[in-house]
């Protein structure tokens, strides 16, 4: 599809070759191209190859046409004084610059038109080109890859993306022949400070020593990690990133070798990171080393790290994937109850990276690239109205000796002299994008941070300068440059609006102007609807007025459950005293943020799962009293947790509707034991029944979950939750409360940082970021491409009504009534987008299906939309259509009689 | 049509180098781009528009000519034209070669380059 787009482009532009020399060599010359592009590969060489070969192309067929060719005889020509085909190129561009400069709002409205479908498109680009095209930034980055486990339903769980276990990971280094090197790493939060200085949360990574060899990155100074000190029981060594040197200690040298407090104890600094090292993240500030004892590598199902391979030179993907297919079928006979539906995958770790975000991006590229061609469709109707204006000139110019050839370069390097003023200006306007583009979405967009204006971003402007300036140069110039001497000076006496061809031709290219807008607002419309159906959705609790807070409690002065317990229960109290503060609690986590974990869980009187059935196992909740009053989540029956639920207590917990619906189908819940799973753990009692919340997205649907009592836990969960998340509502600004907060926490330890202080609502914006961001810019795009398309019927009707003036005045005076002649004109020019409208709506229904994923319950033919959709663009052209019409009918008869 | 070689020297230094490569034997346009691309140190890359003005210059000056692909050539192969240099093209690549020789000996003269022989 695209080699036979690509070869078509190439055959029109050999079309600017002299007849003479097309003849000679236009099929060789197409085969050549066809054996170039057959030889490239890849779409940024193959892209290269037909930029440079268009460029080409149009270059040597303006040399040759300007070329005397000695084999015809022909009128002379009526040269500058010194000849030679630069200086006749150049008085053509003067030419064109003065014609401009005669007509500078028709100049600007080209300019201004392109420039906005140029600017789009090429900012648009410069994300896509960030984000998926351009490579890791890692030496041979295309030899990383990502290593993940799966869980199919067969194994109970049904987990298409899953992080491993350590005796994965070893296992997989150890058996695969495929990789040079293979890390693993886990993201981890630490607490620095502390002692008199303000303690403070930071993220980091805690990685195996050979994770910076493996990327191939080496310190700013300092060093990182070796093989001998990853042994266990080692001292902590901590590795800096450039950012957060340079802020928390102000870029000091002299930090390497020295501690630093870090969770209570002291960590040496070894290194610090170059400022363009973000792996894994960009908010990655510290990184500690992940010892693995071998004799003791932990749970083979203790999946939460995540793994990454340097492939080794000769293998490849594709190899490395052969390899786990016998290696996972080994492991399955190893470990049946584990490796039964689950197992590892491989894929590219920059698709790993900018996976999520591909199909919208994508989906921005295909909308800003309609804007273009109904960019380029409109030129084309304006240029062609414009060169029928001015075919007595060219008509006289021919008839004085200037040849054919040299009118199809004038009107060609008119076109180049628009596309390049155009392209610059669109440049300047994809830069303003750009930034404005992450603006409204700095942190859904993965690696955003390498989405700048680059070489690649130039070429790409350029290509797109080009590529309009044949969409809608050629045609005309094609049209125009074959005068008909005598009938075009006839027809300048004639009534009707240029041959029956071209009003074909622009008839034609109105309703495609119309189709493509048609799809445009079609697919914003559906964003738009789906996005509107996602802010109203009721997520079962209360997000107004709700300020959040983390605090972790370090194991080495909280080692005892008591004291984990009495720390919570001041604080708690504390906070509940401050003047403005309605409610307050601690759950180990608060919806649309936090991911709590999902665990199994045993039904008391009910036999285990066997192997090969959906084992039992919901989304759990630790939490304390007053936890789902704080939240507004609603109780459906029973009791929740109150103040008297205490670690001597018996053991209590609350479930929610979809787990009672899933796990206790057609019985009461309440009364009945269950009891996270394993030998040591309590039974405990279900005292409540709490409502459904959407508490992973917005979109997800509510899921089964339990709650457990924190107090509870080190019998209930095998130890003490030490790290809580604060819900606290109250009457003010919710950020209001983070000094009082602060403050409260610093009496009742000095050494404990609070982090993630920020509002519900924020959190809730927060989980909508990326549908935000896609439906803005489709609705922009779509906006632009109505308004494009407006003035394209606008402008096409008003030249015919112009070149009518004349019929229309005499039917007047022959006493046509003013509302046929008005009726007649509206219809005429609403055939074609009529035509467009409909062409549209059925392109709609085959093409977005490319949106279903990324609509929220909304079908992708959803009637509604269709509807407005058609009546909005028929409102839309009918006024087009009426400005015009009021101005012919308008006109005085005798005036339009002798304006002929 | 020239019939004095030295007329049409100096000649472009990308018509030089497919006229070299025709030396060694004939070749469609395709094959031409290739040779001429694959040539060490030659540091040139034929795009399509100018590698066809240098064959209807160079044919026109009758430096080559094309003619009908071999008999064994199948598919588009056989649809193509092919160049060879002619007797007329041998001497202008000569004159051509001579005269860079004498360039490159006021060129060894100027310093600008080891003289022959030396080390």
């Amino acid at each position: 599809m695209i080699d036979r787009l690509a070869l078509e482009m190439i055959r029109l532009a050999l079309k600017a070759f002299p007849r003479r020399f097309r003849d000679a060599y236009a099929q060789d010359m197409s085969d050549f191209f066809a054996d170039r592009w057959r030889a490239s590969s890849g779409s940024w060489n193959r892209g290269a190859l037909f930029i440079r070969s268009v460029a080409s192309l149009l270059i040597a067929a303006a040399s040759e046409q300007a070329r005397p060719s000695d084999a015809v005889a022909r009128p002379v020509e009526i040269r500058g004084p010194k000849g030679g085909i630069v200086n006749s190129v150049l008085q053509d561009v003067r030419f064109a610059l003065r014609l401009m400069r005669r007509q500078p709002s028709y100049a600007l409205f080209v300019v201004l038109t392109l420039a906005i479908g140029i600017g789009a498109n090429t900012a648009v680009f410069s994300v896509v080109n960030g984000v998926l095209l351009k490579p890791l930034p890692f030496a041979e980055s295309d030899r990383l890859v990502a290593i993940w486990g799966r869980f199919d339903p067969e194994s109970g769980f049904d987990f298409p993306r899953f992080v491993l276990s350590i005796p994965e990971y070893l296992d997989y280094r150890n058996q695969s022949r495929s990789y040079e090197e293979v890390a693993a790493w886990a993201p981890t939060s630490l607490t620095v400070g502390g002692e008199g200085v303000e303690p403070e949360r930071v993220t980091g990574a805690a990685v195996t020593e050979n994770l910076f060899r493996l990327l191939r990155v080496a310190p700013a100074f300092g060093r990182t990690f070796s093989a001998e000190e990853a042994r266990p029981g080692g001292p902590p060594l901590i590795v800096l990133s450039h950012a957060y040197w340079q802020s928390r200690f102000g870029g000091a040298r002299d930090i390497v070798g020295r501690t630093v407090p870090i969770n209570g104890r002291t960590a040496t600094v070894i290194g610090i990171m170059p400022q363009d090292f973000s792996y894994p993240g960009r908010t990655t500030r510290i990184w500690t080393m992940l010892r693995i004892d071998p004799a003791n590598p932990g749970g083979r199902s203790s999946h939460s790290y995540r793994a990454i391979g340097r492939l080794a030179s000769g293998a490849s993907i594709e190899s490395a994937r052969n390899e786990l297919q016998p290696l996972m079928a080994s492991w399955k006979a190893a470990y049946p109850d584990i490796h039964t539906g689950h197992y590892l995958f491989i894929r590219p770790l920059l698709e790993d990276v900018s996976g999520t975000i591909k199909p919208a991006l994508l989906m921005l590229l295909g909308a800003t690239g309609a804007v273009l061609l109904i960019v380029c469709a409109n030129l084309a109707t304006v240029i062609m109205a414009r060169g029928e204006a001015r075919s007595r000139e060219m008509a006289i110019r021919g008839a004085l000796g200037a040849r054919k050839s040299r009118l199809v370069r004038l009107s060609l390097i008119e076109s180049a002299l628009l596309a390049a003023l155009g392209g610059v200006l669109g440049i300047l306007i994809a830069q303003a994008g750009v930034r404005a583009l992450l603006t409204i979405d700095p942190t859904s967009i993965p690696r955003s941070s390498e989405v700048t204006a680059d070489g690649r971003m130039l070429a790409f402007a350029a290509a797109l300068s080009v590529v309009s300036a044949l969409l809608f140069g050629l045609l005309p110039a094609l049209r125009g440059s074959s005068p008909e001497l005598v009938s075009t000076l006839k027809e300048s006496n004639s009534t009707v609006s240029g041959g029956a061809g071209r009003q074909w031709v622009r008839r034609g290219l109105v309703a495609v102007e119309v189709a493509l807008s048609v799809v445009l607002v079609v697919g914003a419309g559906l964003m738009l609807r789906s996005f509107d159906r996602l802010l109203s959705v009721q997520p079962g609790f209360d997000t107004r007025g709700m300020l959040m807070a983390s605090i972790n409690l370090p194991g080495v002065s909280y080692g005892e459950p008591e004291r984990v317990e009495g720390f919570y229960e001041q604080l708690i109290a504390r906070l509940r005293s401050v003047p403005g503060v309605r409610a307050a609690s601690a759950g180990s986590g608060v919806p649309l943020w936090s991911d709590t974990g999902v665990w199994d869980f045993d039904i008391e009187g009910k036999p285990r799962p066997g192997r090969g059935e959906t084992a039992w196992n919901a989304g759990i909740t630790v939490v304390r009293d007053q936890y789902f009053e704080t939240l507004g989540i609603k109780l459906v029956r029973g009791r929740f947790f109150d103040s008297t639920d205490r670690s001597g207590s018996m053991p209590v917990a609350v479930i929610n509707e979809s787990m009672a619906a899933r796990f206790f189908p057609g019985v009461d819940p309440i009364g009945r034991r269950i009891r996270v799973s394993g030998d040591q753990t309590a039974w405990m009692t279900i005292v409540g029944l709490a409502a459904d919340i959407r508490d992973q997205s917005l979109d997800d649907p509510p899921r089964p979950m339990y709650y457990l009592v924190q107090s509870q836990t080190p019998a209930t969960a095998r130890g003490p939750y030490s790290e809580m998340t604060l819900i606290v509502r109250s009457a003010m600004a919710p950020e209001a409360l983070v000094p009082p907060i602060r403050d409260i926490i610093r009496q009742l330890d000095p050494k404990l940082p609070i982090y993630d202080a920020q509002s519900l609502e924020t959190v809730r914006a927060l989980s909508v970021a990326r549908p935000r961001f896609t439906t803005t810019l489709l609705t922009l795009f779509a906006v632009v491409g109505v308004m494009l398309g407006a003035t394209g019927i606008y402008g096409v009707l008003s030249y015919s009504v112009a070149r009518r003036t004349q019929e229309i005045g005499i039917r007047r005076a022959l006493g046509a009534e003013t509302g046929v002649l008005f009726r007649d004109v509206i219809a005429r020019g609403m055939q074609p987008v009529i035509a467009g409208l409909v062409l549209g709506l059925v392109a709609c229904y085959w093409m977005m299906r490319i949106l279903e994923n990324q609509l929220f319950e909304v079908s992708t033919t959803d009637p509604g939309t269709y509807a407005v959709v058609a009546a909005g663009v028929i409102l839309v052209s009918l006024i087009a259509c009426a400005v015009p019409a009021r101005r012919a009918i308008r006109v005085n008869p005798i005036i339009a009689l002798r304006a002929g | 049509m020239p019939n004095d070689p030295r007329e049409l020297l100096p000649l472009p230094s990308h018509d030089f180098q497919v006229l070299l490569s025709l030396l060694a034997a004939p070749r469609h346009a395709y094959g031409l781009a290739r040779a001429v691309e694959e040539q060490p140190d030659a540091g040139v890359r034929l795009e399509i528009g100018s590698l066809y003005r240098i064959l209807a210059r160079l044919t026109a000056a009758g430096v080559i000519e094309d003619f009908d692909p071999p008999a064994n050539a199948e598919g588009h192969e056989a649809r193509r034209r092919y160049y060879r240099i002619t007797a007329f093209g041998r001497r202008v690549a000569a004159a051509e070669a001579a005269r860079l020789d004498n360039l490159l000996r006021t060129a060894r003269r100027a310093k600008l380059l080891p003289s022959r022989g030396s080390k």
